[in-house]
């Protein structure tokens, strides 16, 4: 059935005719591989996540009852700040189009690797640097940046915060929004030029689907706040007024740029983990996607509406015009209503497996239904004048983005572990990570709703004994510390799986799609030999010819 | 059909090169990237005090400019002229107009630094004064960005004959400068023109 | 299948009979009732929102849970693959749309409500946010702000006084960098901010104290910018104001 080929030589891109690998810790450092550079970027992106996770857990411990003087102001302000920072700048989103679509896009689509190599590698240094760049806050005097993840102008002036820790954080924000935009351009133009024959859009893993309007998204977002940020610097250190009442500039205007970032860079950080669940429903129910075309469609009208919501974020500010920006708004819930859908279709009457990555979908798909219902609820100007800035909307943004960026994104850990090191993780201890983490996220988030609701502002370190915010907040914090459980688990897993290896075979999971059509770990270059692609999931075609998806033509294929 | 795909050999030879699309698309952040210097421009233009702009006291030499805006438009013209000899094989014309567009480009941005010393008129004098100079300096970048691509290129083209990496890297640096002229005529029209 | 067909339809039915639910008894949901009438509003909207919520989240929920109990893997057998259905796919696109122009129109309405500014109001109060406290400006009356708040100790608040049943309009900017006022019991914030004038109506319904607090994080001491809001008879207040605070 297969067609072995020669390894492919690809000249457009460079070191295609250089196959000499290097060995050890020089590999890890000069690789231009995109397997090699995506786990580079998994493994630092996940271990910010932890760092960040600390820090949440010492915020959580602040809060954890009335009166704690465990942190002070200043401490606590520069915990919230970096904590937001770590996660959405350098965890959530790298994690997603840097780690696993860096391993993965160019698995899915046939490519021997990115479309450019070393600007890939490039990516990755520009991230660990900005990474680096952003912690180092702590150790300068006048500490870390501290004005939240958004640093509204103009607190974050040179006047209001001063010191090297704000300076770094935009410097780090450079040099990531740089990396951020050259994985967009790479992946796009991999996506577009590299897919192997027979591979046609409509053919294309769901995953890389989302992945290619990610990273178009990250190529309209990010240069806008690469340019705030610009003028952020100026402002402070040239003594410009883009953002200064006092020479003619406009505070808000800095809110209207990073909004204008911020929010298609929310969904640049749930995008890719709708691929991902999609990709693991069909393989643990034995079915295949329901609705594929609808999939992209709903993917794409998100992509496009995310572009015109920003202000949502302004309802407050009394600048915004509100009916339009809170339509678009609602309008987000239809595409996204569509995916939900048809993941439920996908379950239907199929042979449901819990397997680890399986249940963390589940965990995933629970956690952000709460998220997008209170979404709705936050859209409506009049609803959000009552909740904005309160623990509702910090409940609301952490239902949605744990769920997807820690459960599908260790969804999506789980079910590719194997692909990428040739190992299965251990299923019992999966399992119990699952149910910790589920447990935990529920108890930390769901009570700060009622928190918000009687009227906890967010970002404050401490509150007063009779507002009776104590048991709620006491129980978030239990709640924290078994996600931090949780996470121990996640830890030593992996340990385990390193010491005590569990081969995994090239298809542990009877999957459709083109990746699990190579060995485990793949070969340099990705593939020896590639099945006939005739469907969305060439692999499930090949090991069950009995079930064959019917397609009117095969010209595409004979043509190439 | 056949069971042979040959992976060996080009796939797709209709499709743009590569590293076309991936200038083509990496120039489409650029884009917004000025897009969201224009945003607080307009921003700034629209808070303006008395709907006074440019604000009192900014005094611009429109037509010096104005000279220096159709040189560096002309240079897209040279530099597509030599696109197209580098295309048909000629590479000696192909670098007498890579020089001539070099050198339109290096007039442009001495102008610049001209203008920049004669103003009356600094970053810190007002937000007007500060998006001008913000606008103008982060696009003068990109053209000095620019020429040093043309020396790059100019170096590779001293090199054997018939690199055939080379007129995939002309083109994609024609299309950066293409890019980098289009945007001066939104910043000219904005920045001198905009009463 | 059939089953799946029918509940979006259901869904809807239940959703128009929310909104005219909401109008009668229900609970507040957690949120405050609302001391002013303003807030009223907003909480009647609320709780449509809620009821519309719970009853999509839980059809939802339901048809989660219906296959990961009924549809295990019980053998190895391969299921029967189906790839899509048009007619549902646009059911459950077309249907969603209804419901979000729905809540979209009783939000407009709503909103039109909560902003409405009287150019007659009874009383105004200028309100200027600063790095860390407030200042509460009367015309022809006192000005009172912040000093020595104690976190708990309500009587170290500044105290803004309002009519009750009359209509203050509130004039609210920002001294340095973004503020958020905001009152629970209001169900309301605005953002203070430098360089832009917020002006907001508010109906009190309630007499009491009320609780406020700044909602944008604003530095240091932002757990501290605390305020509480006085709602007196309009006697009471008149008196307020023209002994210039003295009298309370």
């Amino acid at each position: 059935m297969t067609v072995t080929l020669d390894p492919p030589v690809i000249t457009e891109h460079g070191h295609g005719d250089d196959h000499k690998e290097s060995y050890g810790l020089l590999k890890w450092f000069t690789s231009t591989d995109h397997k090699v550079i995506g786990k580079s970027y998994t493994i630092t992106s996940v271990v910010l996540f932890l760092l960040a996770g600390i820090m949440a857990l010492l915020i959580r411990a602040q809060l954890s009852h009335p009166g704690n003087t465990f942190l002070s102001q200043q401490q606590f302000n520069e915990m919230f700040t970096m904590h937001g920072s770590l996660m959405l700048y350098l965890f959530a989103g790298p994690f997603a189009f840097g780690g696993l679509a860096n391993i993965i896009v160019p698995l899915q689509i046939g490519a021997p690797d990115m479309a450019f190599p070393r600007l890939n590698a490039l990516s990755y240094w520009l991230y660990l640097g900005g990474s680096i760049t952003m912690l180092s806050g702590f150790f300068v005097a006048g500490g870390a940046a501290d004005f939240g993840w958004v640093a509204y102008a103009p607190l974050s002036s040179a006047v209001n915060s001063p010191g090297a820790g704000p300076d770094l954080w935009i410097l780090s924000l450079v040099l990531t929004g740089f990396s951020a935009i050259f994985t967009g351009v790479n992946l796009v133009t991999t996506i577009f030029c590299l897919r192997a024959p027979g591979m046609t859009m409509f053919r294309m893993p769901v995953f890389t689907w989302n992945m290619l309007v990610t990273g178009i998204l990250i190529l309209i977002a990010f240069p806008v706040l690469f340019s705030a940020m610009v003028m952020l610097y100026a402002d402070r250190h040239l003594g410009t007024h883009v953002y200064t009442v006092a020479g003619g500039g406009s505070p808000v205007l800095w809110q209207n740029l990073f909004w204008f970032f911020g929010h298609p860079e929310v969904y640049i950080l749930a995008l890719p983990y709708f691929g991902i669940v999609t990709e693991i429903l069909p393989v643990f129910s034995k079915k295949p996607i329901f609705g594929y075309k609808g999939m992209v469609f709903a993917t794409i009208s998100i992509a496009a509406l995310s572009t015109s919501v920003w202000a949502h974020h302004m309802f407050t500010t009394g600048t915004v015009l509100l009916p339009f920006f809170s339509g678009m708004s609602y309008l987000i819930a239809v595409p996204t209503g569509i995916k939900f859908f048809n993941w439920i279709g996908t379950m239907w009457r199929g042979q449901i497996k819990f397997d680890t990555p399986m249940l963390f979908c589940m965990g995933f798909l629970i956690t952000f239904l709460m998220g997008g219902i209170t979404g709705i609820i936050l859209a409506s100007p009049p609803l959000d004048f009552a909740l904005h800035d309160t623990y509702f909307v910090v409940a609301h943004f952490h239902q949605v983005l744990f769920g997807s960026a820690v459960f599908a994104g260790f969804a999506g850990l789980y079910y590719w572990y194997p692909k990428i090191t040739g190992r299965m993780m251990h299923e019992k201890w999966g399992h119990i990570q699952f149910w910790l983490t589920f447990i935990g996220v529920s108890l930390t988030f769901i009570p700060q709703y009622i928190l918000g609701l009687n009227g906890m502002p967010r970002r404050i370190a401490d509150y007063a004994a009779n507002t009776g915010w104590g048991t709620l907040n006491a129980i978030s914090s239990i709640g924290a510390a078994v996600l931090g459980l949780s996470m121990l688990v996640m830890v030593y897993n992996f340990l385990i799986s390193w010491l005590k290896p569990i081969p995994a075979g090239d298809n542990p999971w009877d999957a459709h799609t083109l990746e699990w059509a190579t060995t485990s770990p793949p070969p340099h270059h990705n593939y020896v030999s590639i099945p006939p692609i005739r469907s969305e999931r060439p692999t499930w075609d090949l090991n069950h010819p009995e079930f064959p998806k019917v397609e009117k033509t095969d010209k595409e294929l004979v043509n190439v | 059909m056949s069971n042979t795909v040959a992976l060996n050999k080009p796939w797709h030879p209709n499709r743009p090169p590569m590293l076309a699309v991936g200038t083509i698309v990496w120039l489409a952040s650029e884009l917004m990237f000025f897009s969201g210097l224009f945003a607080a421009y307009f921003t700034v233009r629209a808070n303006a005090a008395g709907h006074q702009w440019p604000p009192h006291g900014i005094k611009l030499d429109i037509l010096q400019s104005g000279i220096f805006t159709i040189i560096l438009l002309a240079s897209s013209f040279t530099m597509q002229k030599a696109l197209f000899d580098e295309e048909k094989g000629d590479r000696r014309g192909a670098r007498i107009w890579l020089v001539t567009s070099f050198l339109m480009g290096l007039a442009f941005v001495l102008n610049q630094a001209y203008e920049w010393h004669s103003v009356d008129f600094s970053p810190k004098t007002n937000a007007f004064g500060s998006m001008f100079f913000l606008m103008t300096g982060l696009h003068g970048l990109h053209v000095i960005l620019g020429l040093v691509a043309m020396i790059g290129l100019y170096a590779r083209m001293a090199g054997r004959a018939g690199d055939p990496g080379e007129a995939p890297v002309f083109q994609a640096v024609s299309y950066y400068w293409h890019f980098v002229d289009v945007v001066w005529i939104g910043l000219y029209s904005a920045l001198f023109l905009l009463k | 299948m059939a089953f799946v067909k029918s509940l979006p339809k259901k869904a809807l039915g239940l959703g128009v009979l929310a909104l005219i639910f909401s109008s009668c008894k229900l609970p507040t949901f957690g949120q405050s009732s609302g001391a002013t009438s303003q807030a009223q509003h907003e909480n009647h909207l609320f709780q449509a929102f809620v009821v519309a919520g719970i009853i999509v989240g839980v059809l939802v929920f339901i048809l989660l849970i219906w296959p990961v109990i009924f549809h295990r893997r019980k053998s190895d057998e391969i299921p029967r693959q189906f790839f899509e259905h048009i007619p549902l796919e646009l059911v459950y696109t077309i249907i969603p749309f209804i419901i979000v122009i729905g809540l979209f129109i009783a939000t407009v309405l709503t909103e039109n409500k909560v902003d409405a500014v009287t150019p007659n109001p009874d009383a105004r109060v200028t309100v200027l946010a600063y790095q860390w406290g407030w200042r509460f400006e009367y015309p022809s009356g006192p000005t009172v702000y912040s000093h020595d708040v104690v976190l708990g100790q309500h009587d170290t608040y500044p105290t803004m006084v309002l009519p009750l049943g009359e209509t203050t309009q509130i004039t609210l900017k920002s001294l340095d960098v973004v503020h958020g006022f905001y009152v629970r019991d209001f169900n309301f914030s605005r953002y203070a901010q430098p360089g832009v004038t917020n002006v907001f109506d508010l109906t009190t319904t309630r007499a009491g104290y009320f609780i406020g607090q700044c909602t944008q994080f604003c530095g240091l001491n932002h757990d501290l910018m605390l305020f509480r809001v006085h709602v007196v008879p309009p006697s009471q207040f008149q008196q307020w104001i023209q002994t210039k605070g003295a009298s309370l």
